[in-house]
């Protein structure tokens, strides 16, 4: 597993990808777009920065390790449950590693501040953190490189502060998915796209990703584009008035499948379900189980694996014992294809499970 | 310390002297259990790791000004037996129009200051005036403010944007002596607070509405005028919690102050001002925001788990709260 | 239109009629349910399938989770008093109740009953704080909202173990005669709440202690036992509030019921419940529910962005409260 971890450089990633779909998706006569032309025009703004390298001889510790981890927020979804727990199970892993001590900021920006100088304070080793707001923390996280604690951020999106950033590309999942979808559509057709909460990164990436992959299919109109907040019952909400408020609905654009899981009830209990085609969304095993239920609607995952946490854990340790690395590393999202899926679902698991590289006595 | 006990306007009765019984217990505690909970507080922080280390006061320091200032305007609205739940994203909007407003641009800090502050007082006098002309209940109406507030943030921008210069970032990094610019802010609008509520006609009349309107109003005080200018005040205290806010997070972040308003209340609370109007502590306040932080940092430093965290916390605020509004049943 | 001549002669008289004490009492009685019909001639008007019964019944599905939540708040209401700690009871029960189903139908039964039995409890140490200690009600429930949070978060780890039982997913999604059963769970919710508040001893109580605490204390109500009784309906009800939840959604509920109690209340206001206590009712509660629902569906109907969502629905909660209160101030 871990061995698919290693720093993948954007670019190579993007163009692996396109080739996979380009083959799946253009059956269609209508098809005129090449996606690979689209790829590589909506491009993930970081990709540059994240391959310059970074000297991290200053950050060089003699072992044992004391990780900081700042949590943004811990309540929200189990995808940040999985998360933090595959950080704590890769930790316990290495003999280096001491003591993982975890703060949560409950998504208030000023506490994440307070709770970041509270582990400058215990004199922690590295600073695992994922920001609720990045910018907002640029100070405390200049004042922890300056006393020599490097700054590991994950999870939220590349930022080129701190010493280095290990991510899921929020921009690069949404364009994969959206092109899945625009392709399965055949270039043609009326979408809506469900977001997460206001104000996040993730968020403000799907807008733009969308955005730009929809220049280049000008017969896919997008209906309206409203909140799910990746969860369910809120998804759901907004599906049945977005049923109500448009009499034809062709494709979804979400890439959360706890926030599917929620429109695909509303779409089946208005009886619309048939004419519909989902946008390949992430892999919480509820959206797997749904999928393999439903044959005729799976259009196959892209993935945001919880395993992020062990690249990040990877990463801080190679900081820590002063290798050279560079500054961003991103976790691979892959699109799956819909016959593969079941290798990623765990039948034994409840709807909130992740698919992980974490043993049985880790499990939660 | 005279300052405290020198303040007996705030209690009622309190010319009566009583036995040290029970009630007198648990009414000391519910003046200054604030006090008594920070000593016990200090004294558990002195047996964690660098507690005491400078930088780490600093810190505390630092994050107990933007619940501060927002709290003490909150004190003159809940003595005045009402609530003003929109404070948390008139925080938010104040700082992250200022962070849009000023982009990075020193020469526009004054104007945008002022503007910022016009607007929380604004705000704050619409909340009073709805309140005063129609009589809906402070709770509800200032709840639809706070969901109009976050609308309008949102319609500013949806995503974290602006910069502060550095001058500006100055009121939460700089420092006046070994006091950060915010807290030193805190400090004096503490006493300004704490003179106008306790020796101003203006601050008895305040306690004199929340403790009984009806006999207000006929002893002649404008109860109206009251009410709008306690919301003015909370207003008022929200912008400058705002604009400390934008300098601490040194950006406009749209969700920055969700939640904050009710920190504001329970730092109140914790503070000995009665829920039920009529008494108010002004002091007790910044005690009780100091008790919120304090709290945080000890549980953070001793390595307590989150999920424990929350739970120590909300038991202890339970407990306290209990303690503080409790009184003897008829 | 002769509208400019109007007001000259028409003017008066409709002064005169909207000062009427029947006008402005019904007015009160049922100016929420005025609201919501205009609400509903409005989404009519802008889109044509607004108005079906299939939608109108899936609007009150939604509505049955703050629906069922607010009957026993009303109650609570009615006192005089208040319970925010709704969100609390209905995230820690989502928990509890996903976890003990695990999935299985077999466990559904015991699932149901310590949900209730947990909501119960909850409901009781608020009510006993509050009536034996004289506790302050909204800063209480406050603290008691957050524990209970913090204690889900400690009972699961951030995790969710187990699923809703198939049996349990199904009957929540089942439409008999096309009604949903959520909107059947909230009209009986609502019913048991109606009959309670308008039938028995115990809702004139309510009234009497919300409306004249010392005449209520003169005449020997059993003023104590009776709020601890509300508060208990209030956490009974809000239990009944995360199986809907669960219920709606088909997945466990997680965090989502955060920040539900806000909502809750803003519908019991609508619903002429006033903060002060004495009036009010589970009727126009119903209402002020499902003005809140159709509002929210209206302005996504409508097509309106997430800010003007955001402010919409601030300026009808003040809107409609203000008119509240004028209406209450110009009858004293």
């Amino acid at each position: 597993m871990h061995s698919r971890f290693t720093a993948l450089v954007v670019g190579l990633l993007l163009g692996a990808v396109a080739c996979g779909s380009s083959n799946t998706g253009s059956t269609g006569p209508g098809t005129t777009v090449d996606p690979a032309k689209v790829y590589a025009d909506c491009q993930s703004p970081d990709t540059a920065k994240a391959t310059a390298l970074v000297d991290t001889s200053k950050f060089k510790k003699a072992p044992p390790w004391k990780i900081g981890l700042a949590a943004g927020y811990l309540s929200n979804d189990g995808w940040i449950a999985y998360f933090i727990q595959e950080i704590k199970y890769h930790a316990s892993t290495n003999p280096n590693i001491s003591k993982v001590i975890v703060t949560d900021a409950k998504f208030n920006a000023s506490k994440q501040i307070s709770d970041i100088e509270d582990l400058i304070t215990q004199g922690v080793s590295a600073i695992i953190y994922y920001p609720v707001d990045q910018t907002a923390l640029k100070t405390v996280i200049d004042k922890a490189n300056a006393a020599g604690i490097a700054t590991i951020e994950s999870a939220v999106g590349f930022t080129d502060m701190g010493t280095s950033s290990v991510d899921i590309d929020y921009y690069t999942l949404p364009v994969l998915s959206d092109v899945h979808l625009m392709q399965s559509l055949k270039g043609q057709g009326k979408i809506i796209q469900v977001l997460p909460t206001a104000g996040t990164v993730a968020e403000q990436r799907e807008k733009d990703a969308l955005q730009c992959v929809l220049s280049h299919y000008p017969n896919v109109q997008l209906l309206a584009a409203e909140h799910g907040n990746f969860n369910t019952p809120d998804a759901k909400k907004v599906a049945q008035a977005l049923l109500q408020r448009f009499p034809q609905i062709d494709g979804i654009a979400s890439v959360w499948g706890e926030q599917d899981l929620g429109i695909a009830s509303a779409f089946l209990a208005a009886d619309r379900l048939k004419n519909v085609t989902f946008a390949p969304a992430n892999e919480p095993n509820g959206w797997l189980k749904w999928l393999i239920d439903h044959p005729d609607k799976n259009n196959g995952i892209v993935t945001g694996p919880v395993t992020l946490g062990g690249l990040a854990v990877q990463q801080t340790v190679k900081i820590l014992n002063g290798e050279q690395i560079s500054k961003g590393v991103f976790q691979d999202s892959k699109y799956i294809e819909p016959g593969q899926i079941s290798s990623i679902y765990n039948a034994g698991k409840s709807d909130s499970y992740y698919f992980n590289d974490m043993p049985a006595n880790w499990q939660p | 310390m005279s300052l405290l006990t020198a303040t007996p306007r705030g209690a009622p009765n309190s010319v009566v002297r009583e036995r040290l019984d029970y009630a007198t217990v648990v009414r000391q505690l519910q003046l200054y259990g604030v006090w008594v909970g920070l000593v016990v507080l200090v004294a558990i922080g002195l047996t964690a790791h660098d507690f005491t280390s400078a930088g780490n006061i600093q810190n505390l320091l630092r994050a107990v000004a933007i619940i501060g200032i927002a709290a003490l305007g909150q004190t003159f609205v809940i003595a005045s037996r009402g609530i003003d739940l929109s404070v948390g994203q008139l925080m938010g909007l104040v700082s992250v129009l200022a962070v849009g407003f000023m982009h990075g641009d020193a020469s526009l800090i004054i104007p945008v200051v002022c503007v910022t502050l016009a607007l929380g007082v604004a705000v704050g006098i619409f909340n009073g005036v709805a309140i005063v002309t129609t009589g809906i209940h402070p709770m509800i109406l200032t709840f639809g403010m706070l969901s109009a507030l976050k609308g309008i943030i949102f319609l500013y921008t949806d995503r974290t944007r602006g910069s502060v210069p550095p001058v500006f970032r100055q009121l939460d990094l700089g420092q006046l002596g070994p006091l950060p610019w915010s807290v030193v802010i805190l400090g004096v609008g503490a006493v300004v607070c704490w003179f106008v509520f306790t020796h101003t006609t203006f601050g008895r009349y305040v306690i004199a509405v929340g403790s009984n309107e009806p006999n207000a109003r006929k002893a002649g005080i404008s109860v109206g005028r009251i009410r709008v200018a306690v919301y003015a005040i909370s207003g008022l205290s929200g912008a400058v919690a705002g604009l400390i806010l934008a300098a601490r997070l040194g950006t406009g972040f749209p969700l920055a102050g969700q939640g904050l308003e009710l920190s504001a209340i329970v730092a109140v609370v914790l503070g000995g001002t009665s829920f039920a109007g009529g008494r108010g502590r002004m002091l007790g306040t910044v005690g009780g925001a100091l008790l919120l932080v304090l709290l945080s940092n000890i549980l953070n430093l001793k390595q307590v788990a989150p999920y424990v965290q929350d739970v120590i916390t909300g038991m202890i605020v339970l407990a306290a709260i209990t303690l503080y509004t409790a009184r003897r049943a008829r | 239109m002769s509208t400019a001549a109007g007001p000259s002669r028409g003017l008066p008289d409709i002064r005169a009629l909207l000062a009427h004490p029947a006008v402005v009492d019904n007015g009160r009685r049922f100016g929420i349910w005025f609201a919501l019909l205009a609400l509903m001639v409005v989404g009519g008007s802008l889109s044509p399938a607004f108005l079906t019964p299939t939608y109108l019944l899936t609007i009150v599905a939604q509505a049955s989770i703050v629906g069922v939540a607010a009957i026993g708040v009303t109650m609570v209401m009615i006192t005089g008093r208040i319970d925010v700690s709704v969100a609390g009871v209905i995230t820690l029960t989502g928990f509890i109740a996903v976890g003990i189903m695990h999935g299985n139908d077999k466990n559904i039964v015991p699932a149901v009953a310590a949900v209730v039995a947990v909501g119960l409890a909850v409901g009781l140490i608020n009510g006993y704080l509050i009536a034996f200690w004289g506790v302050e009600s909204f800063i209480v429930t406050l603290a008691m909202g957050a524990t209970l949070i913090g204690v889900a978060e400690l009972y699961t780890g951030g995790f969710t173990f187990g699923d809703p039982a198939p049996a349990f997913v199904n009957f929540f999604a089942w439409r008999p005669g096309g009604i949903p059963t959520l909107a059947l769970l909230f009209a009986t919710v609502a019913g048991i709440g109606l009959l309670l508040v308008r039938r028995t001893t115990f809702g004139q109580r309510l009234f009497l202690i919300g409306g004249n605490y010392r005449s209520a204390y003169l005449s020997g109500v059993p003023i104590r036992r009776t709020i601890v009784l509300a508060y208990a309906a209030a956490g009974v009800c809000a239990a009944i509030g995360s199986l809907a939840l669960i219920g709606f959604a088909g997945v466990p509920s997680g965090f989502t019921g955060l920040g539900l109690e806000f909502q809750v209340l803003a519908a019991v206001v609508l619903g002429g419940t006033t903060f002060e206590g004495g009036r009010g009712g589970i009727a126009g509660t119903v209402a002020g529910v499902l003005t809140l629902a159709v509002a929210s569906t209206l302005v996504i109907i409508l097509g309106f962005p997430f800010a003007a969502q955001q402010v919409v629905t601030g300026a009808i909660i003040v809107a409609v409260g203000c008119a509240y209160a004028a209406s209450l101030r110009k009858e004293e």
